[in-house]
């Protein structure tokens, strides 16, 4: 029970994750491959923040939220105005560079052995140390997050990012400050990345720079995708589908150099796969191949 | 007074000048067209207008304001709006939903979101459906703009430019591919235009609708303009001639 | 190689210096080979192909079968394993990049990323996650001093990049596929109506990059050490490489490959006051460089005309 309660939480870590990453991918339409990093950012925050600085949760949640947002900042200044190229381009180096700076500023993040007893969650004293208590506040957190992407992509300004996704030249046509609107997508997906890196570093209780690494960007990608990027339900489903797999591929009997790269040839044939004959996923809408 | 001033404008594409050292000016609560050969330079122009690309030289003003450094949103809030060549409407969004995009009162901003809308959502909505009305599309509102036909997905990126509420509408072949009814409309949607006070240039190739419609000709020709005047003064003039049946070019 | 020295000396001593820009020449040139057959790909599709590291040790594994584990001499190994790559490389662009042609660009983008976790992980599954050696007899010259000294495989590796960016060169000015890259990149309509096959040459400039990454992965497998981890990086200086030199400029890749090489090897080298970029921050550097290049000229030094790269 305790294990499907864990099951549970990560599952829920992950749709915050994956529904922030589709706000970016999905409903503007921007590839980006630094979206484990933002969560990193907001996992080591957090977590050297309340082990090393002693510091409350809260604080801890928010500056990595808020730190994540900055880094979104910087990224998106000089990539926003720029086709996809670009910001790939710089993106891929950043999962790497942060698990460089990770590995290297050992003072700070322990080094490749990572943060060990990372404090559960508390509120003024209210400490979440049962693993239902824990689950109930995630999925609390989940609801307010899908509500916020509910509320902003049924807004005006959602129906801009689709205008922008649709057709760039047009939008401008019409006035839209499309390099702005970008920035803020970003800057709001990095933010929403932070909150789900401190969720994951306070209910794991620990936290090594493997857990960032480009597989699981790649992962967080596939979700997205496979699930139907730019439509609300996608993003979960795809998390619950995959990352059930991914957690009943444990149990199979197989030693783990091979059970590692088998678990991502089959991830990445099925990234191949629907990229080919359903890009917008198994959640989207009927297939419309778009003119030139 | 003139609305649009065109004053030394340069454009290259690498070694080649797609508009070289024009200069025209537009009169306020006027239809003009702009015609020349293909390649004349008149797309390039309205880019340049509207400032989907930038200019290598020479000023553009817009109200007597020079609008040459803006990037191409604020342009549009100045009061210019325009349609594509190769019809650009936002493919998976509704026909509704490619309307309200155009309203300058939409609440869009980001802030936006934590302020209550649906009231004025609903407010907006039906203003659009009166734009839609307009062009007979009401009934299809809420389908995806991409399942419309040609001519419709043409009405629609008319009727939003329309819908921005601009002062000076900048329409690239209007007329090309659409039937006969449909080309009804899209004159009585310039002439409504121009009652209502509004400026309106025309890029086109059909001479009937340029001659019948227009008030005054601009004739391009290699990025310059080599001719301007009433339609029949136009079609009287050799320089225009020379351009259109490519006799030797004269600079 | 690695750098087993350390010294506190503010001043910079010449023949350290010599040996650092040695060092950047010789990564410099794996990073111009690298990034011209991403520039050329580029070209033709408009789309930085993310696995691009990943085929280039896809060549270097299979060189090392051949040379490695089946014993095979040297040259026969080389084309064997150009030959494996190649049907790799048209397995990938037939069933995968042709059917999304028409797609917008992020399609062929993402494919690219799955194709890249693909490979590596086959490679993971095959190889095992081991580095591995091509050569363990190295001859190592020495330049001058003691201390610049040049192993055989870097003075290849330096001739062979200068012969392949030459032979690139001449390919394109002179052969016929050349040119029908060249026209392909300039303006695919126009050059389909000039009669030239779009989907071949497509497939040719597949080819051709494919040959190029190869064989720097092959290279870059004897001077360092082969793992199936290595693509990423190579991909990362790669792409850093070519935006520097301005996104899809050929000259442009060939500078930006030799002044990342030179950047990361130069960097840890120099002190800045007292202080040293530790030299486990070497991988880092590309990625900061691009950075920079990204606020300070995102057209790169081969300036583009902004309007090329924006979005539209």
């Amino acid at each position: 029970m305790d294990y499907f309660l864990t099951i549970a939480t990560l599952i829920l870590i992950f749709i915050i994750l994956n529904q922030s990453y589709n706000l970016i991918i999905g409903y503007t339409g921007m590839v980006h491959l630094g979206h484990v990093a933002f969560m990193a950012i907001g996992a080591y925050t957090s977590a050297i923040l309340t082990t090393a600085y002693g510091t409350p949760f809260w604080f801890g949640l928010l500056s990595g939220v808020i730190l994540a947002a900055l880094a979104g900042l910087l990224l998106g200044i000089p990539t926003v105005r720029f086709r996809d190229d670009y910001l790939v381009a710089a993106t891929l180096g950043m999962g790497e560079i942060i698990k460089i700076i990770l590995i290297n500023e050992r003072q700070f993040t322990g080094g490749s052995t990572g943060i060990p007893a990372i404090a559960p969650p508390d509120f003024f004293g209210l400490v979440l140390k049962n693993n239902f208590y824990l689950f109930i506040f995630t999925l609390v957190i989940t609801a307010l997050i899908m509500l916020f992407v509910w509320r902003l992509t049924h807004s005006p300004f959602g129906k801009t990012l689709e205008a922008v996704r649709e057709d760039e030249t047009a939008a401008k046509s019409l006035g839209k400050n499309t390099n702005l609107i970008r920035l803020q997508i970003l800057i709001i997906g990095a933010g929403i990345a932070g909150l789900s890196g401190v969720l994951y570093a306070h209910t794991t209780q620990f936290i090594d720079p493997n857990v960032f690494d480009v597989h699981r960007m790649i992962f967080v990608l596939l979700q997205v995708v496979f699930g139907g990027s730019g439509t609300f339900w996608g993003p979960v489903v795809g998390t619950v589908t995959l990352f059930t797999v991914f957690e009943t591929m444990r149990f199979l009997p197989l030693p783990p150099h091979i059970m590692g790269p088998m678990r991502w040839i089959i991830y990445s044939l099925i990234l191949i796969l629907i990229i080919i004959f359903k890009p917008t996923g198994i959640m989207g809408k009927k297939l419309v191949r778009k003119r030139l | 007074m003139p609305i649009l001033k065109i004053q030394h404008l340069v454009k290259r594409f690498g070694g080649l000048s797609a508009i070289n050292h024009c200069n025209f000016e537009i009169t306020e609560n006027s239809i003009t067209s702009l015609i020349g050969p293909n390649g004349a330079g008149k797309t390039t122009m309205f880019d340049v207008i509207t400032g989907l690309s930038q200019h290598d030289s020479g000023e553009i003003y817009f109200k007597e304001n020079p609008i040459g450094a803006l990037p191409a949103y604020k342009r549009c809030r100045l009061g210019i709006a325009r349609t594509h060549q190769a019809i650009r409407i936002f493919p998976e969004l509704t026909a509704l939903e490619n309307i309200m995009l155009a309203f300058k009162s939409n609440k869009e901003s980001l802030f936006d979101i934590f302020t209550p809308f649906k009231k004025h959502q609903k407010k907006l909505k039906e203003k659009a459906f009166e734009y839609l009305r307009m062009i007979n599309l009401h009934e299809k509102a809420h389908e995806t703009a991409i399942s419309l036909s040609y001519g419709q997905q043409k009405l629609l990126e008319i009727m939003r430019a329309v819908a921005t509420d601009a002062d000076l509408f900048l329409l690239d072949e209007p007329a090309a591919g659409v039937n006969r009814t449909m080309l009804h409309t899209i004159i009585n949607i310039i002439k409504r235009l121009k009652q209502e006070g509004k400026t309106i240039v025309i890029v086109e190739h059909d001479m009937n609708f340029v001659m019948d419609l227009s008030e005054k000709v601009i004739v391009m020709d290699y990025g310059k303009e080599i001719a301007e005047g009433t339609p029949s003064e136009i079609q009287n003039n050799p320089k225009v001639l020379e351009a259109y049946l490519g006799v030797k070019h004269t600079n | 190689m690695p750098i087993t020295f350390c010294y506190t000396s503010t001043v910079m001593d010449p023949a350290f210096l010599a040996k650092f820009v040695l060092n950047g020449l010789i990564a410099g040139s794996l990073y111009a080979i690298l990034a011209l057959g991403l520039a050329l790909i580029y070209g033709v599709l408009r789309f930085v192909n993310i696995a691009h590291g990943e085929i280039a040790i896809t060549g270097a594994y299979a060189f090392y079968t051949f040379y490695i584990l089946f014993g095979w001499p040297l040259i026969p190994s080389f084309f064997a394993a150009i030959a494996v790559l190649f049907i790799i490389v048209i397995i990938i662009e037939k069933c995968t990049f042709l059917p999304v042609r028409d797609a917008p660009p992020h399609i062929p983008l993402i494919l690219s990323i799955g194709i890249s976790l693909l490979l590596k992980n086959l490679l993971l599954l095959v190889y095992q996650p081991y580095a591995r050696s091509l050569t363990t007899n190295v001859k190592s010259f020495a330049i001058f001093s003691d201390i610049i000294r040049i192993t055989d495989i870097q003075i290849i590796i330096l001739i062979s990049s200068v012969v392949l960016m030459l032979g690139l060169w001449a390919f394109l000015k002179y052969t016929r596929s050349g040119k029908a890259i060249r026209a392909v990149s300039d303006n695919k309509e126009v050059a389909a109506i000039l009669g030239i096959n779009v989907n071949r040459t497509i497939t040719i400039t597949f080819l051709v990059s494919a040959f190029l990454a190869g064989t720097a992965g092959i290279l870059a497998a004897f001077d360092q050490n082969l793992h199936p981890n290595l693509g990423t990086f190579f991909a990362i200086k790669a792409f850093a490489a070519v935006i520097l030199g301005s996104i899809g400029s050929i000259p442009g890749a060939v500078i930006g490959g030799y002044i990342i090489g030179l950047a990361e090897n130069l960097l840890i080298a120099i002190p800045f006051g007292n202080f040293y970029i530790p030299s486990s921050y070497k991988d880092a550097i590309a990625f900061f460089i691009l950075l920079l290049i990204l606020y300070i000229k995102p057209t790169g030094l081969f300036g583009k005309k902004a309007e090329e790269v924006i979005r539209n």
